[in-house]
């Protein structure tokens, strides 16, 4: 039996916190660049992979079949598929002819 | 900033197979060895190949133990994510000056749980899936990285600070870490620099990088790789599984109009394993092999090539001269059959593999004052067949791609040359050391 507590952190205490937020703040100034491609890069993927999920919620999907239902180039569908698939968001289901079809890892479960 | 300093017998350039031998093969003699690698992991090219050629056998588990017996050895300190800036001479020793990037992650106390990269809203494409696939941008490279320890993409990064409040262990984030300077001190440099491909769009006709089913092989090993981006052989244009794979050779060798005259040797090699491999994978697939010449000049590849014919495996003596893509994303191909009078035809194909050629991956010259080729670019060796590590330069050996296309088993035979050539080196050095005498 793993001893669970040995990986728990010690819980920081609010001045921690308020020092890091400080520091993260600076930072965000600092390497404000970066942080806006990163931020506007987030906002694009986020709105991508809801568009995805939304589709998967009717049930499994092939790559083309989630493309033409949210309008996304289908190599693009994949790239966010395989990642979905990467951090277990979807898993892959039966194969339809030559595709293989994915669905939401908390649909699969149901 | 303080410069840490170190004192080693070698300095061993690159962490790929060649690095990693020649490494190996110093330290067992009982040498103290400092190598250091650019990326954030060893392993090189190797370690994100599917299997090898003639045998077959799965790289990632040749390759893995070695990498692990680099990061537990008594006598190499490994560092990754590290470049020499420069090198100078003084006496009979090289002082270099190396920097180690910013991880931004505490390497000592990270234990490589990847709870920061679930958590990370960021994704970018995976350099070890060759793009095909994504990983967030603090991530492990692979699974089997060394050391296994996150890397932070500040580029990538928009500082939310989400890994840090999942990371299980305090202070390993670490959003402010500097570079950190380091000043080697060694007696002699091994320099196993490695090789980069030619670059996927090098020939527009090809449509490399402008269609999405055109792919280069070093993408394929991936997607033949059990831990491949989509887990199967599939088409990137729509995760189609492929029914006719293409391959073209010399994409990028024996072509005067890249400058690239030279054969790279690998590249039939590679296409027929993957073929072979393709035809275990996807057992209806027609797998054709557009080429020049076939080149198997290594002990037992003959004996391969005809093996791969004999299960079906097309192989088609012609000069591709141009692909486009029709509305489906399939590849139409025009090649001139040239066993048949020269003859144009038009195939249809649903992948293409470029089978790209061997590029040197780094020039020594500004560094460590080690020249290239002039013909090739690749590390100029003086006398490669009286001393084939040897640059010329005392105590500089060289191993590897870094001198000149060549495959695995190759590359491993001269790093332990090179091993061998660097101790004959320092025990001269140290008779001479001792008393000026050597003893020949």
């Amino acid at each position: 039996m793993v001893d669970q507590d040995a990986t728990k952190k010690v819980r920081p205490d609010k001045e921690k916190s308020r020092l890091k937020a400080q520091l993260l703040k600076r930072l965000r100034e600092e390497r404000s660049a970066s942080v806006e491609h990163a931020q506007a890069l987030v906002k694009e993927q986020n709105a991508i992979r809801r568009q995805i999920r939304k589709v998967l919620k009717s049930g499994p999907k092939t790559i083309p079949q989630i493309a033409q239902e949210t309008g996304l180039p289908s190599a693009q569908v994949l790239w966010y598929v395989a990642a979905m698939k990467r951090y277990n968001i979807v898993v892959e289901g039966e194969m339809e002819d030559e595709y293989y079809t994915y669905q939401l890892a908390q649909e699969a479960k149901k | 900033m303080a410069t840490d300093k170190i004192n080693v017998d070698v300095l061993v350039v690159g962490g790929g197979i060649a690095g990693m031998q020649s490494a190996l093969d110093l330290a067992d003699q009982g040498y103290q060895v400092m190598l250091v690698e650019k990326s954030p992991t060893i392993g090189g090219t190797m370690i994100t190949l599917s299997k090898v050629f003639p045998t077959l056998d799965c790289a990632s588990c040749i390759t893995t133990p070695k990498m692990s017996a680099v990061a537990h050895h008594d006598n190499i300190q490994m560092f990754t994510y590290t470049e020499v800036q420069s090198v100078e001479r003084q006496g009979n020793r090289y002082i270099a000056q190396v920097v180690k990037k910013p991880r931004y992650v505490n390497e000592n106390i990270c234990t490589g749980c990847r709870k920061c990269e679930y958590a990370c809203p960021v994704e970018v494409p995976s350099v070890f899936d060759q793009d095909l696939g994504a990983y967030r941008a603090i991530h492990v490279p692979f699974s089997t990285a060394v050391p296994q320890v996150a890397v932070l993409d500040m580029d990538n990064c928009m500082l939310c600070g989400k890994c840090e409040k999942a990371c299980p262990v305090e202070g390993c984030i670490d959003y402010e870490q500097k570079p950190q300077e380091i000043e080697v001190t060694a007696k002699a440099i091994v320099l196993a620099t490695g090789f980069k491909i030619t670059p996927v769009d090098a020939k527009a006709e090809y449509g490399g990088g402008k269609y999405p089913n055109v792919i280069s092989a070093l993408a394929m090993e991936r997607l033949l790789a059990p831990t491949g981006p989509y887990g199967h052989v599939l088409r990137p244009s729509d995760g189609k599984e492929p029914e006719s794979i293409a391959y073209v050779q010399c994409a990028g060798s024996r072509d005067k109009s890249l400058g690239v005259p030279y054969c790279s040797r690998i590249c039939c090699m590679y296409a027929i394993k993957q073929a072979m491999l393709l035809s275990g994978a996807l057992p209806l697939a027609d797998i054709t092999i557009y080429y020049m010449d076939i080149r198997t000049f290594g002990k037992g590849y003959e004996q391969f090539y005809q093996n791969a014919k004999a299960m079906g495996i097309e192989f088609v003596k012609a000069k591709v001269a141009k692909i486009t893509e029709d509305e489906n994303q399939n590849l139409r191909v025009r090649v001139e059959m040239m066993e048949e009078g020269g003859q144009v035809e038009e195939r249809e194909h649903d992948l293409v593999v470029l089978s790209v050629g061997v590029l040197p991956a780094y020039n020594p010259e500004a560094v460590f004052g080690v020249p290239v080729s002039s013909e090739d670019n690749f590390i100029e060796i003086p006398s490669p067949n009286f001393e084939p590590c040897n640059t010329g330069f005392p105590g500089i050996f060289a191993a590897g791609t870094a001198t000149g296309p060549m495959d695995i088993v190759d590359s491993i035979v001269m790093a332990g040359a090179a091993a061998s050539e660097a101790t004959a080196y320092l025990h001269e050095l140290a008779a001479a050391e001792n008393g000026g005498v050597t003893h020949d």
